[in-house]
């Protein structure tokens, strides 16, 4: 099915009250996502939030129990092979015919696409520093990923799903990779839905983000309207009454007290009268800091309000 | 790239991975249908040691490379992993899939039935080439798709054989259950094309289920509960009188056993032995029952009954030994290590691998049986008694053993009737000069129903008999469990006993009429019943000489 013209029509990725269940278990529950076209969308999420489920649906290799999904304007459960040639994934831990060499993984795989690129695949063979004649199983973790990557981007997909591509590289082959893979997905204007436990590196590549926590989506933002509204806050307090830390905000996260001082990760600074409602509530304060958050600080704080068990479904999330 | 083009890409790449094992396949390929084959030799019993001693060593080497070869090109590209690599490019499903199947019916069916038909035409025969091959050819089939199946819906080898093993043990299991005979291939009972063609279909389902929409968790409920259910609707569905060929057993359906060729020319024994008695052996009757002449890649079995007279018309425990021996003396399988719990003058009956094919090169059976030579060690027969009762030092009543013999099953409308002969001895033992103690045995029957029979009883010294006809229900299988009550008075009372354990199973399904079978039952080692079809029987008969070899001509042979 068609994605209707009008409503998510430039989108590259769209879900609409996402299900799926493994027996008992919820892995996904209503997600609605969208992802535009070009963008570099990072997913995060804790362990068994569902971002592996929710990338299989969206290829294909997974039916969701309720909901849509679309992906390049098409429907995610009726992909033909052909919707492949402009669709490509890695993953972790993904098989590889591993008795090839990159050479014959090449000869095999760019047959299948009418749009290899030779030229492209030569130089990332090269950018990668990948021996075109040894067996992929006898290479490096870091090397294979590499591979499976040449083999994703060589046939200059428009839409590159990735599933924790960085694991067990080390930090010298995830920079090279990140800048490899930034420079191409500007250059081609790709769009990249990557998921990965390597916030660094997803901070330095998106522009857009995704948080997913126990099957529900609870925020999706351009990178730099989550860097305008999330803020580490720092509060001294003169002696007084000890500040009841449930019954701060919500939008409060994370918050914790060490001696004097009130920390936590707001999400909604720059709203209007938030300095006053800081004072309102932290009665006694002496000097109110503000710092800028990192992804990985916003990650933390929102894994840790989800592992506090907070409801975001009878919220509506922080989105 | 076309579906088409895909297709070859796929088989082409299949190749170029496992030409080595391909390779090895043909050379023993080669090897079994060129190489005489009449060094394979008897390696114990049950499915492996038939296998082995019926198809040699080359052949077993061979169905492991078959199957290894099937599972590793179909999880070369399967769909059971989470993240196969095939599943995320532009393949076709049913592309990969008809490549798969490209490289197995070329390397696993076509080039064993190419060595098949070079064998056959080796043996100077063209009759019915075409037909035998199809028949191969789908029995072997048959048996792929199910390696096939398993290896669709596992990760890795280790994973389709612990299946394969786990599923053959569960069928086992409820083949012991049903108290049927079973087959590795149909799974149970039933009309044999019939059920394969179930099989074939149901697992090619399977895989192409799983190609076409990737679905694994409901591929591998479904293989569970097609393997659970198969037995139970085969044993609904299976029409009576149909026969059952189990994976040992012999094909003797009547009219495709060419009986001219069943020629037993010659009977060779040495007597070996003479018992711890002293008696000599008087006779060895030997008959060949039924027997395959059918293409297969599995060894069949040739019923061997043979029945010993000794001198003094006392029981004796009898181990023959012996090769069976064709007329092109190109397989000489050994019929060694049989343990024979015969009573004088009784058949006991010997499934005989007579060799079919080597497996793998889907060879010709046996066509004929030349002689047979056999060597017997006799040892002194141990009675065991059913109960023995002690009163005081000396004084004791024993009781048994029973024989049983069913003399008949006849079909009706609403029941079954089994006409049963038991033959029992008792004996009583006192103190000199003083009265041996009085006993009664009863022998009881008791069927599936509960309901019991008194089968007869007698006292003393004494030998008895008794024939009975037990109504019984028409049933596919018909069990009646023996338990043994010995009651014993003497002036010191009643004293009752019970004994259990003996079990007859009379498979009913077998054949529509009436069919005699013999059956020994010793307490603890009863034998199963063995019904002989008696479509097809040759009798040859041999007198034995008190030493040296001897020798026996066909003397009869009737239908």
């Amino acid at each position: 099915m068609q994605l209707a013209k009008g409503d998510w029509a430039d989108a590259a990725i769209h879900t609409e009250g996402l299900v799926h269940r493994y027996g008992r278990h919820e892995a996904l529950r209503g997600v609605d996502l969208t992802v535009p076209r070009g963008s570099l969308y990072a997913l995060l999420g804790p362990n068994g939030a569902g971002k592996t489920t929710l990338m299989r649906i969206l290829l294909g290799l997974l039916r969701p129990t309720a909901g849509q999904a679309w992906i390049g304007g098409r429907d995610a459960t009726g992909l033909r092979p052909g919707d492949r040639h402009w669709l490509a994934y890695v993953a972790e831990g993904q098989d590889l015919p591993e008795w090839m060499t990159v050479d014959q993984l090449e000869r095999y795989l760019a047959p299948l696409y009418p749009q290899w690129d030779y030229m492209l695949a030569a130089e990332l063979r090269e950018r990668f520093r990948l021996p075109g004649d040894q067996r992929i199983k006898r290479m490096s973790r870091g090397q294979k990923m590499k591979a499976a990557l040449l083999a994703a981007l060589a046939p200059r997909p428009e839409i590159l799903v990735m599933d924790e591509p960085f694991t067990g590289m080390d930090a010298l082959v995830k920079d090279e990779l990140v800048h490899g893979l930034l420079d191409l997905a500007q250059e081609q204007s790709w769009t990249v839905f990557i998921c990965s436990h390597d916030i660094g590196e997803l901070e330095m590549l998106a522009d857009w983000v995704g948080f997913l926590d126990r099957g529900r989506l609870i925020l999706s933002e351009p990178m730099d309207v989550l860097r305008d509204r999330f803020r580490r806050v720092e509060v001294r307090m003169d002696r007084g009454p000890l500040v009841e830390l449930d019954a701060l905000p919500p939008t409060w996260l994370s918050p914790r007290r060490a001696g004097e001082r009130v920390e936590f990760v707001t999400c909604d600074h720059g709203a209007n009268g938030w300095e006053e409602e800081v004072k309102g509530q932290l009665l006694g304060s002496r000097s109110i800091e503000l710092r800028q958050t990192s992804l990985r600080e916003v990650f933390v704080a929102l894994a840790a309000e989800g592992l506090g068990g907070r409801d975001w479904e009878r919220e509506g999330g922080l989105g | 790239m076309s579906r088409i083009a895909q297709v070859f890409h796929v088989f082409r790449k299949d190749l170029r991975r496992y030409w080595p094992l391909v390779g090895f396949l043909t050379l023993v390929l080669t090897a079994d249908a060129f190489l005489p084959a009449d060094q394979t030799r008897y390696f114990g019993g049950g499915a492996i040691g038939a296998m082995l001693g019926g198809a040699g060593l080359r052949g077993s080497i061979l169905t492991l490379v078959m199957i290894l070869i099937a599972a590793l090109v179909i999880q070369e590209d399967n769909v059971s992993h989470r993240s196969a690599f095939w599943s995320s490019r532009p393949f076709s499903p049913m592309a990969v899939l008809a490549a798969k199947g490209l490289f197995l019916s070329l390397f696993l069916l076509a080039l064993p039935l190419t060595f098949q038909a070079v064998a056959i035409l080796e043996f100077g025969t063209t009759d019915g080439l075409a037909g035998h091959l199809a028949q191969s050819a789908f029995f072997h089939g048959g048996l792929l798709a199910v390696v096939v199946a398993l290896a669709a819906v596992t990760r890795d080898l280790k994973g389709t054989l612990f299946l394969g093993l786990a599923g053959y043990a569960g069928k086992s299991v409820l083949g012991s259950l049903l108290r049927a005979p079973t087959n590795v291939i149909t799974l149970g009972p039933g009309p044999d094309v019939a059920v394969d063609i179930f099989v074939l279909v149901a697992a090619l389902s399977i895989i192409a289920f799983q190609y076409g929409t990737r679905r694994t968790r409901q591929t591998i409920w479904g293989l569970g509960v097609f393997l659970v259910l198969t037995p139970v609707l085969v044993m609904r569905f299976a029409d009576r009188g149909e026969r059952t060929t189990t994976f040992f057993e012999v094909h003797a359906l009547e009219g495709e056993v060419p009986v001219p060729e069943m020629v037993v020319q010659s009977l060779e024994f040495a007597p070996g032995k003479r018992s711890t008695r002293g008696a000599g052996i008087d006779r060895i009757d030997a008959v060949i029952a039924t027997a395959d002449t059918e293409l297969s890649i599995v060894p069949r079995m040739a019923t061997l009954e043979l029945r010993v007279q000794t001198t003094d018309g006392r029981d004796e425990r009898s181990t023959p030994r012996g090769r069976l021996y064709n007329p092109d003396q190109r397989y000489a399988p050994l019929i060694d290590g049989y343990e024979w719990l015969g009573g004088a003058g009784e058949w006991a009956h010997f499934d005989v691998p007579i060799l079919s094919a080597p497996a793998g090169t889907l060879a010709p059976t046996m066509n004929a049986i030349e002689r047979i030579q056999l060597s017997t060690e006799w040892d002194a027969f141990k009675r065991v008694p059913l109960g023995r009762l002690s009163f005081g030092e000396e004084d004791s009543f024993t009781a048994g053993p029973i024989r049983m013999r069913v003399q008949s099953v006849t079909y009706g409308e609403e029941e079954l009737e089994v006409a049963l002969e038991a033959t029992w001895v008792t004996e009583s033992r006192a103190r000199f000069g003083a009265e041996p103690p009085v006993g009664t045995i009863r022998v009881i029957a008791v069927n599936d129903d509960r309901k019991q029979y008194l089968l007869g009883s007698s006292g003393g010294n004494s030998r008895s008999s008794i024939s009975l006809v037990l109504p019984g229900p028409q049933a596919i299988k018909y069990s009646i469990n023996l338990r043994y009550r010995l009651d014993t008075e003497s002036g010191e009372g009643v004293a009752r006993d019970w004994f259990e354990g003996a079990e007859i199973l009379v498979y009913t399904n077998e054949y529509v009429g009436t069919f005699q079978s013999t059956m020994d039952s010793d307490l603890g080692d009863l034998a199963q019943a063995t019904i002989s079809p008696g479509a097809v029987v040759l009798e040859s008969a041999a007198r034995m000489p008190d030493s040296s070899v001897g020798s026996a001509r066909l003397v009869e042979a009737r239908r």
